[in-house]
């Protein structure tokens, strides 16, 4: 046979299996196999014989043979059976009619007949039973020969016999005690525990009890329908995928999320606890690998299917970089490289697959990810942290094992099934289709072993990442519900807003905190402001309880104003949410600012307002200090330098648009360089054009920002007195001060009033003076008049025509008092009077 | 195009394989026929004896029974019989005119008496009289059997300390037809166990069946084949 048309190099394989399907008769067995059975038997009817010989040394062999030949009359009808089974076999070998004939109708139909009768855990028990009454059968057998008696009778003198045997088992129990037994029960006890199953009953919770996580707990869903239902799939030729990732920040919602699965589907929940899979001896962990799944097999069967929720996956640790592999782009499945994880609007999907490689490589190679944005430092811990994390756990084989069970051979399992079903010359069964659901939760994808990421195993992998702020309102009215409150849909809404990356978890700290704040003031109604101190101690955690000295307070208080008050000018894409100049751990004062709405992009002018906010420390400091200023303002300086420089460099929001990144690494020089590519000189004249183009822009804004101070100095005086008053100012707060209105804890009505203004001013000078010569401010802090005073209003306290009758001009209706004269103010000798006090 | 993957080597197993069918069927054919003895066992008392195949044995109910008719007990004592006859009865067991070999075992404990007192004569005169003596005695007190000839007195010495007698000789029973007894009579070391082997039928059976009987007797084992 011509096999070759075209000249071939190297050997030709010509062999190769035939397809199962494409193989009508039977595979031809090797003579062993046809004779080993026959032999064994001919062994024991020798055995048999030497027996009766040895049991009267007068019988001859052949007279032997004979006297056995009756006795051990089975031997020959097995030996019967078997010469029927291997003629049955050689016309299997030889007749395709007869060996499908076989194959599908008799065992086929068998097959057909006892799925259809049985489910699989009845056929499961039945085997069982099968195994039990086998060995049952050849311990009689076996007995009877040697206490020769009829097996029946054997096996009713058995008990006898074990019982007048134990003592002598015990002996020698007890020797093998000290040398096996404590090795096996330390194996045993170390291969118990971290793995819990709950039952379908013991778990309540449903997914109406996951809040905020919407859009993932509808694809979760689904998944509910493949293992309630797995013929949607499967009878359509697909299969149904068998693991799920959920990966996420800490705390929100991931292990919840996994037992509402549980809750809805009524199957048997099994929790691995994250150190479950730690262990001291080599092979434990195996143990416990094929433990739980063993395990999770059985309860698949009997109940259908099962749940198993590894819970802090990353603690099953990974193989190391090797196995990681370069793979292609955008394979990372949710867990990309840096170069993938932030890839703007399109990620690299537009790009060609070979561009993509190389940007790939050329990212990794680098180190270099682009860089995280400053605001959105707690959502950065996720991607891009490396590929060598995890490994500490786990390990010694039981990652491995892991993969093995999770999608390894389909091999068949049991006694009956593997030995005795080949033994009889049929086919193993195939093991029936387990439905387990695996379930895991990490907070660090990247520290997962790639190839238990892979599909097969974990099909599905969906981010839990922080609610949006719809998930969050629906989370707060969730546990608002649970507790006492007076809260409006406004102020959940609010709430909501300033806290966006507010997780589950805190969500529900920040309820309870605020519940607490509440019963310590007696009272069991928790109220907006409750809310607002339990979130400021959550976020800013106790203050230090230091006090300034006056002059420094004021240089604290200016320092944060004017940070408010360009914030509250030019930073129209965020919120103050904060502003204090209560000592911390690490700050002595902070404005912090939130998102309003959730947003995705990021713009020239916000990074451009940023930078002005930043810089407004350093403007103000030296605007209202005669040039001075302090080294406070360091953090706020790389900040804004930081910004510059990446606006500049990398996303062409500066005046040139090619990016440095790129530049430096081709080495293809920067614009504005003027050099040539290559070299030192052209790389230092690249840098220095760079910075300099940065140091530009940073000029330019600063100028901005004093410009923006200058012209509203009398505001950040009345932010700063508002400061040095409370200490600590929430966003609604500082707007109420800008815009002379009331707010939760300030009223701003006083800060219209120009007389009022030309105090603090008067004061700033004092102060000023003081730090010029380090000295006590002559003037104490002015005092605003209480909120009844204005506009001769009896207020309730929140009252609007006190806000009304401010007007800035101080000319309300009713009498002006506004603060106290300068030299007689009856303040406190501490110099903080608090005007509210 | 067959492909070769497929074939069993064939190696030493392979070619052992034939030559073990060989030699198993021929063995199994060769079973197929009856045993040529019926084999014996006390293995309590480690004794065995065998006897040609067709020949029949009493049932242990019979054989008490006849024991007991002749003056014996059977208590505590293991005995055995097979009638060469086609119509086998423990009738036969020391009744005269039997003309098909009747063979009888029996294997007893002796009392402390007997056994310190144990001698070859007593084992001789075990069943019947063989010994003068005994005969005279046993004449004085009316003992039906006559013409005593002795046609074989030898001794035996066996493994173990097993020792005895095997007497072959002739009594004429009243109706004068003469019987042929042939009797192993053996004790252990200690002289505690009597084993005891006895074949008899008329003098024309015994000379036609004296090879059949001569390997019963030889084949009468203590312990150890003899």
């Amino acid at each position: 046979m011509k096999k070759a048309q075209r000249p071939v190099q190297g050997l030709i394989y010509e062999g190769g299996r035939p397809r199962e399907g494409e193989i009508l008769t039977r595979r031809p067995l090797p003579l062993w196999d046809r004779l080993r059975w026959l032999l064994l038997l001919a062994v024991i009817w020798l055995l048999l014989v030497f027996t009766v010989m040895g049991d009267n040394p007068l019988i001859g062999f052949l007279d032997a043979c004979r006297i056995e030949a009756r006795v051990g009359w089975w031997v020959f009808v097995l030996a019967g059976l078997e010469v029927v089974h291997q003629v049955h076999l050689l016309i299997c070998e030889h007749s395709a009619a007869y060996n499908q004939f076989w194959l599908n109708k008799v065992w086929g139909g068998l097959e057909r007949t006892n799925h259809r009768r049985f489910s699989d855990w009845t056929r499961f028990r039945l085997g069982r039973v099968f195994f039990w009454v086998l060995l049952v059968v050849v311990v009689a057998i076996v007995t009877g020969k040697i206490i020769h008696s009829p097996p029946a009778l054997a096996l009713a003198s058995l008990p006898g016999i074990i019982w007048h045997e134990i003592p002598f088992v015990l002996q020698i129990a007890f020797y093998l005690f000290f040398v096996v037994a404590q090795f096996a029960l330390l194996f045993w006890f170390l291969s118990r525990g971290g793995v819990d199953v709950y039952y379908p009953d013991d778990i309540k919770t449903r997914f109406s009890d996951v809040w905020g996580q919407d859009h993932v707990l509808e694809r979760v869903k689904e998944n509910i329908i493949f293992l309630e239902n797995p013929e949607v799939v499967e009878d359509r030729g697909g299969y149904v995928p068998g693991g799920i990732l959920l990966w996420g920040p800490p705390g929100t919602g991931k292990t919840l999320m996994a037992e509402a699965v549980a809750g809805e589907t009524g199957k048997p929940y099994v929790f691995v606890d994250p150190g479950a899979f730690i262990n001291m001896f080599f092979g434990v962990g195996v143990l416990k690998v094929k433990g739980l799944f063993r395990k999770l097999r059985k309860l698949a069967l009997r109940y259908g299917g099962v749940i198993v929720f590894f819970d802090e996956a990353d603690s099953l640790g990974n193989r190391g970089m090797v196995t990681q592999g370069g793979g292609a782009p955008g394979g990372g499945r949710g867990t990309a490289t840096p170069a993938f994880s932030r890839a703007g609007c399109h990620g690299f999907s537009y790009l060609s697959a070979d561009t993509q490689w190389m940007l790939a490589r050329e990212a990794m190679a680098s180190g270099l990810a682009e860089p995280a944005e400053p605001e959105a430092g707690r959502s950065k811990q996720i991607i891009g942290a490396g590929m060598n994390g995890g490994g500490m756990g786990g390990g010694m084989g039981t990652l491995q094992a892991l993969l093995a069970e999770l999608s390894g051979l389909k091999k068949p399992r049991g006694f009956v099934n593997r030995v005795i079903r080949r033994a009889l010359g049929m086919r193993p069964k195939p093991p029936p289709k387990y439905r387990i659901l695996v379930m895991m939760a990490t907070n660090m994808p990247s520290a997962l072993d790639e190839a238990l990421l892979r599909p097969g195993r974990i099909d599905r992998i969906y981010k839990v990442g922080y609610p949006s702020k719809a998930g969050r309102i629906r989370t707060y009215e969730g546990y608002f519900a649970k507790v006492q409150h007076e809260l409006t849909e406004e102020q959940i809404d609010k709430l909501a807003t300033i806290t966006p990356y507010a997780t589950g978890a805190t969500i529900k700290d920040l309820v309870n905190e605020a519940l607490i704040t509440a019963i310590r003031d007696g009272r069991d109604v928790i109220t907006w402001p409750d809310v607002l101190k339990a979130k400021q101690l959550k976020e800013l955690g106790p203050p230090e309880d230091v006090e300034y000295i006056e002059r420094e307070r004021h240089a604290v208080a200016i320092h944060e104003a004017c940070h408010a008050l360009v914030a509250y000018r030019t930073r129209q894409h965020m919120e103050i949410d904060i502003a204090t100049i209560e000592k911390g751990s690490d700050y002595l004062g902070m404005v912090a600012s939130v998102k309003p709405e959730d947003q995705f992009t990021r713009w020239r002018s916000e990074y451009q307002a940023d930078i002005l906010v930043s810089l407004a420390s350093l403007a103000g400091e030296r605007m209202f200090f005669d040039s001075d200023s302090s080294s406070g303002v360091s953090s706020d300086l790389e900040q804004a330098t930081t910004v510059a420089s990446y606006m500049e460099g990398f996303w062409g929001m500066g005046t040139t648009v090619s990016s440095y990144s790129s530049a430096r690494r081709l080495e293809v020089g920067s614009p504005g360089g003027g050099g040539r590519p290559g070299g030192e000189d052209s790389s230092m004249r690249a840098r220095h054009a760079l910075a300099d183009r940065i140091e530009d822009n940073l000029s330019s804004l600063l100028g901005l920002t004093e410009t923006i101070l200058r012209d509203n100095e009398r505001h950040v005086l009345a932010l700063a007195h508002a400061l040095e008053t409370h200490k600590t100012l929430s966003g609604e707060d500082v707007t109420a001060v800008f815009e002379h209105q009331r707010g939760p804890l300030v009223n701003g009505a006083p800060y219209g009033d120009d007389e009022f203004i030309a105090q603090l001013r008067a004061y700033h000078h004092a102060a000023a003076h003081a730090h010029r010569e380090h000295s006590q401010p002559q003037l104490p802090l002015p005092v605003a008049a209480p909120a009844w005073a204005i506009g001769g209003v009896i207020a309730d306290g929140y009252g609007s025509p006190a806000i009304g009758s401010s007007n800035g001009d101080g000319s309300g209706s009713g009498p002006t008092v506004y603060g106290q004269p300068p030299s007689p103010a009856p303040s406190p000798p501490d110099g903080s009077p608090d005007g509210r006090a | 195009m067959t492909n070769k993957a497929f074939r069993p080597t064939r190696g030493l197993v392979g070619g052992l394989v034939p030559l073990l069918v060989v030699i198993l069927s021929s063995v199994g054919l060769s079973a197929c026929g009856a045993p040529q003895y019926t084999y014996v066992a006390d293995s309590a008392a480690g004794t065995y004896y065998k006897v040609p195949y067709g020949w029949h044995q009493i049932s242990q109910q019979s054989l008490d029974q006849a024991l007991a008719a002749a003056g014996g007990s059977g208590a505590g004592i293991w005995s055995t019989a097979f009638d060469a006859e086609s119509d086998p009865s423990a009738s036969h067991f020391l009744a005269g005119n039997v003309t098909e070999p009747f063979v009888f075992a029996e294997v007893g404990q002796l009392s402390s008496t007997v056994s310190n007192e144990l001698s070859y004569n007593m084992l001789r005169d075990f069943m019947l009289p063989v010994t003068s003596s005994t005969r005279e005695q046993e004449d004085e007190d009316g003992f039906p059997l006559t013409d005593f000839k002795s046609l074989r007195d030898e001794t035996i010495t066996a493994s173990l300390g097993v020792h005895g007698v095997r007497e072959t000789f002739q009594y004429t029973y009243p109706g004068g037809i003469s019987d042929t007894f042939d009797e192993d009579v053996l004790t252990n070391a200690d002289q505690t166990i009597v084993y005891f082997l006895m074949v008899h039928c008329t003098n024309a059976c015994y000379a036609q069946n004296e090879n059949d009987i001569n390997t019963i007797m030889t084949s009468f084992t203590v312990g150890s084949p003899t």
